[in-house]
């Protein structure tokens, strides 16, 4: 395990929830944190009575939400300046994407919440795109509460042997990553072909 | 010529072939996991069944003091092993006010101890307690 996976461990046991809520909103802003470890590490300590489950759930899914929100925020309010700045519009795969993150808003949002990395970027990507709010909080909450209560819920099942689960759950969470940006490069793949046949 | 479309639709093919080896990849890892995990007492019964859950939730037992890591608090280890509050204290000769809310790690570096022997120390504390109890 890392060095830093340990250091949070050991803070996670000192001060609980408010490490979890801290961790989880830095991760849902940007930070690589091992979250999904962590909540599996904080699911094994409620089945042994050190935590209590339904605390934790609050605590990472609403840390989360918060930082995803954040990102969403800044997003709206200096994404287009950056954008056009670094003349990021002018790029057609970038239209691609945000066209798709504008129509397919729900979805998109809901099953990017299992993918720890591209959660930022679609957080990012909906306050560009003009996604309404509330519609981003509603599937923000949505697919944060369901992936968070699956992997504390694996925790709590592997109890006192939840380190031998621990690399699978991450290797879970890698295919998602891939199998995602697999589907949405197959979709701007099937748009390019359709507009340019070869 | 090769037209810009046309070159995005390479680099995709391309970014899709990598990212299918990659997925490849680890799916074996996940196999390998799994087979590393049927191994291990946590799936030693091919598959989970209700008392396997249950067993993986009982207090721990002597043979799990190796489970013990330097980020585990002296608080977290009294919990898990049922010790009763002041017994890693005075075992250890922890002078420390901030124990039990106090890590393994920390403990050894405030007082610029050898970590192999602490552990080693911790494990045979809670394993003589754990065997006085029987």
């Amino acid at each position: 395990m890392s060095l830093i996976f340990n250091f949070l461990l050991s803070y996670l046991l000192l001060y609980k929830y408010l490490t979890l809520f801290v961790v989880a909103v830095a991760a849902g802003i940007i930070v690589p944190l091992p979250l999904s470890a962590l909540t599996l590490a904080v699911g094994a300590f409620s089945s042994q009575g050190y935590f209590s489950f339904i605390l934790s759930l609050i605590a990472v899914a609403g840390g989360n939400i918060v930082g995803d929100a954040f990102d969403y925020y800044l997003a709206k309010k200096y994404g287009e300046l950056v954008v056009h700045k670094f003349k990021i519009d002018q790029s057609r795969f970038f239209i691609q994407l945000e066209k798709y993150t504008r129509q397919k808003a729900g979805w998109t949002i809901f099953i990017t919440r299992f993918a720890g990395s591209l959660d930022p970027v679609v957080n990012f990507l909906s306050g560009l795109a003009g996604v309404p709010f509330l519609k981003f909080l509603f599937f923000d909450s949505l697919g944060n509460t369901l992936e968070i209560f699956i992997v504390l819920y694996a925790g709590y099942l592997a109890g006192n042997y939840w380190q031998n689960i621990s690399g699978a759950i991450d290797i879970i969470g890698g295919i998602i990553i891939v199998a995602i940006i697999m589907y949405f490069l197959f979709k701007i793949y099937g748009r390019y072909s359709r507009k340019n046949p070869a | 010529m090769e037209t810009p479309s046309g070159k995005t639709r390479k680099f995709i093919k391309y970014a899709l072939i990598i990212l299918a080896a990659v997925l490849v990849v680890l799916c074996a890892a996940l196999i390998l996991q799994f087979v590393n995990l049927q191994r291990s007492p946590f799936l030693r019964f091919h598959g989970i069944r209700p008392p396997d859950i249950l067993r993986n939730r009982q207090p721990l037992t002597v043979n799990d003091v190796n489970m013990i890591q330097p980020w585990m608090t002296f608080d977290y280890l009294n919990h898990i092993f049922n010790l009763p509050p002041d017994y890693l204290k005075t075992k250890l000769a922890v002078s420390d006010t901030r124990y039990p809310r106090l890590s393994l790690t920390h403990f050894i570096q405030n007082n610029h101890l050898d970590s192999n022997s602490v552990m080693t120390e911790v494990k045979r504390a809670i394993s003589d307690f754990l065997n006085g109890k029987k």
